[in-house]
């Protein structure tokens, strides 16, 4: 369906649950898989995909076209797992970044985690990253998103995202290469 | 950075794009998503248009209101003293060997204040009925007389109320040494003459 169409729905009582389930449908996969790569754990994800399709529907009606509808609600679901982030980390009164190597530990006993070793060293190699570098590198590296689509949904200029992923790749390589 | 570029600067990296996260999901969880995220709005929604309002932060204090309030129920209102329960096994053996002690009358008690008055309203009568010159010094043995003699019939209890205004401002503390009273009243009274 049309972006235009599907938001004049959306933004329409008399045809918002609809197109809301319609939106969900097109999107809840992606979104559920970006932002399963920055909380990690499938409850956390789950949670995380819940609140920000809330969040969408209770504000949809801000929407004003600037961007398109898939980057506004990828902007909400990047801004949802990173408070999420936080708020776990302060719940247990610690950085950001300890919690990201706690989630990332926890991966060795998730049932929902498949990735044989390489894969599991991967993911404690990104977990070393800066949050954008991370978030930049699960779009390009696993997800395949195009610069201006990145650049889009997490308003930084493509030069920036380029520098961030070159960076984020050469970490990455050297951390596996030592282990 | 096309996939060549990263052969060439990140080969591992490169090699293990194929294979993806390693991350899954529960089996059928995108079939129901779109149900519990209906469920959840639809939840948020009727908690929303109840038009009931709670004050601010009320539900973050609640617990402690309510912890606070079961902790004032917990504790009586009337304080005992500290180590009051541990000892009031032994204060209550004491109180009941105090009471099974045979009560002895003590003389002091009792007669220090009839002597008081008997003195007294002794002294008021010879004022009163004083059948003499008030003028001329009254020997005692006159007195003793007199007394015997019957002039007198009231006791000393209806003289102690007779005159209790002025019995209540004599102080016999510093004028009557109550030793000497009482070895007086031990040695001079008989027993049985205090309860005829």
């Amino acid at each position: 369906m049309d972006d235009k169409l599907l938001v004049a729905q959306l933004q329409d009582k008399r045809t918002v649950d609809q197109a809301f389930r319609s939106l969900m449908t097109e999107y809840k996969e992606r979104l559920y898989w970006h932002i399963r790569k920055i909380v990690l754990n499938h409850d956390d994800a789950d949670d995380v995909l819940q609140n920000t399709f809330i969040k969408v529907y209770h504000n949809i009606q801000n929407f004003k076209g600037d961007s398109k509808l898939f980057s506004w609600m990828y902007r909400i679901a990047t801004n949802e797992s990173i408070t999420f982030i936080k708020k776990r980390a302060k719940s247990q009164q610690i950085e950001s970044e300890e919690l990201q190597q706690q989630l990332v530990n926890n991966l060795e006993a998730d049932v929902y985690f498949d990735g044989d070793e390489i894969q599991l060293k991967l993911q404690h190699a990104i977990a070393q990253l800066p949050q954008k570098q991370r978030i930049v590198f699960n779009m390009r590296y696993f997800d395949n998103m195009k610069y201006d689509a990145i650049s889009e949904i997490l308003e930084t200029s493509v030069g920036g995202l380029k520098a961030n992923y070159h960076h984020a790749v050469k970490k990455i390589e050297k951390i596996l290469t030592q282990n | 950075m096309t996939l060549p570029e990263l052969k060439h600067i990140a080969p591992i990296l490169a090699k293990i794009q194929k294979k993806g996260s390693g991350f899954s999901i529960p089996e059928n969880y995108f079939d129901e998503i779109e149900n519990a995220i209906s469920d959840k709005l639809f939840t948020a929604t009727l908690s929303n248009t109840s038009g009931h309002k709670i004050p601010e932060n009320y539900l973050e204090q609640l617990e402690n209101t309510v912890l606070s309030k079961l902790e004032k129920e917990q504790t009586p209102n009337q304080k005992v003293p500290k180590g009051y329960f541990d000892s009031i096994e032994d204060q209550v053996f004491n109180q009941l060997a105090l009471e099974d002690k045979p009560k002895v009358i003590s003389l002091k008690k009792y007669w220090i204040p009839v002597a008081a008055a008997a003195a007294a309203s002794l002294a008021l009568l010879v004022s009163i009925y004083n059948p003499f010159s008030t003028n001329q010094n009254i020997k005692v043995s006159e007195i003793e007389q007199w007394i015997d003699e019957g002039n007198i019939e009231l006791n000393s209890y209806e003289i102690a109320e007779l005159y209790s205004d002025e019995l209540e401002n004599i102080s016999i503390e510093n004028t009557i040494n109550t030793d000497d009273l009482e070895d007086y009243l031990n040695n001079e009274i008989s027993e049985e003459s205090f309860y005829n």
